[in-house]
């Protein structure tokens, strides 16, 4: 055999400069093995050939990479606390990759959004309560937001109110209060609990007008709707687990 | 009996193939030019093959000036007797047959 003929090649040279590349980097536990591979090169008849024998010699030094790095994943890793200068671990040492695997799964919790809100829960905890701080979460905004249209087509006046004293929209807590009110008149209390919060809209003209006009309803507001946001919310998450 | 392993075509092949030059030495170009495969699929299956002690391995000097050793191959007196069978009951339950200009 001879290589005269594709000696010029600049496919074959790109080949043999490839091959050389992974020789050099060949990992050491099959390195006997890329050197052999890569000393067969020189018989090859042609410039294809040149090619392909370089092409199957990169994919062999790919396997190689790969199996020594799992090996190495398979290795055992971390600081051993030991009880003495020769004592024996206190914790086993566990191999690389399942430091890894725990990793990825802790990146896989902060990547998914119950996650990151879980997270964010535990921080807010952390931080003296302030309702002008206070954010609700989006997954607690979409609760709310599917039992005000539950709710609103089976015209069920108590989630609305619920939903109306719970939500941080002060838009649709307006929408939520009136929808409640007109369909129970009796929940005119909501008038006046709806706009205790801060960022809330005063209540509206033609609210305090209603209310002065139904005073007897509106006495008992404040105590009847701290009751009501607890019992109710007891409901609606009863309601919620059921869908 | 030896150690017995599943053994893929190619494997078959390349034993096939240091049979067929049973006891002299082969180099890795030359055998994957007898049976077609690839130097990709050849040199794990060799690797794997020295592994179970079914093949020996020695360098060979350059002959031309500024060449690298090369690297040559041949079954173990054992093996021979091994991949025979191995080949046999391949061959029987039709899972591979020796390519035609080989038989």
């Amino acid at each position: 055999m001879s290589m005269s003929t594709q000696e010029n090649s600049v496919t074959a040279r790109l080949a043999r400069w490839a091959l050389g590349c992974a020789v050099r980097h060949w990992p050491e536990e099959t390195r006997p093995w890329g050197l052999a591979l890569a000393a067969e090169i020189d018989e090859t008849a042609s410039a294809f050939e040149t090619v392909r024998w370089s092409l199957g010699g990169i994919m062999f030094f790919l396997r190689s990479v790969l199996w020594s790095g799992w090996r190495w994943m398979k290795l055992p890793a971390g600081g051993s606390l030991s009880g003495g200068p020769e004592g024996p671990s206190i914790l086993p040492k566990r191999s690389r990759a399942f430091t890894a695997a725990v990793l990825a799964a802790a990146a896989a919790l902060l990547a998914l959004p119950e996650g990151r809100e879980a997270i964010r829960t535990v921080l807010a905890s952390w931080q003296e309560y302030n309702w002008q701080d206070y954010r609700q979460s989006d997954s607690d905004a979409r609760t709310l937001e599917r039992l005000a249209i539950r709710a609103g087509k089976e015209k069920d006046a108590s989630t609305l109110a619920f939903v109306a004293l719970s939500t941080t929209d002060p838009k649709r807590a307006v929408e939520l209060v009136e929808h409640a009110v007109a369909l129970d008149p009796g929940l005119i209390w909501l008038y006046s609990a709806s706009s205790h919060r801060p960022n809330y809209a005063p209540p509206r003209e033609e609210w305090l007008s209603r209310k002065a006009r139904e005073r007897k309803r509106c006495a008992p507001a404040l105590p009847t709707c701290a009751s009501y946001r607890w019992g109710l919310r007891k409901k609606s998450v009863r309601q919620v687990n059921k869908t | 009996m030896g150690l017995r392993i599943r053994l893929s075509k190619q494997t078959l092949a390349v034993l096939d193939a240091l049979l067929g030059r049973a006891g002299q030495w082969q180099h890795g170009y030359s055998l994957s030019q007898s049976t077609g495969i690839p130097s990709g699929t050849l040199y794990p299956i060799l690797m794997r093959l020295e592994k179970l002690h079914w093949l020996e391995t020695r360098w060979e000097e350059a002959k031309t000036r500024g060449r690298p050793p090369r690297h040559l191959y041949r079954l173990s007196g054992t093996a021979r007797e091994w991949a025979r069978e191995e080949i046999r009951a391949a061959q029987e339950r039709r899972f591979w047959k020796p390519a035609e200009h080989e038989a």
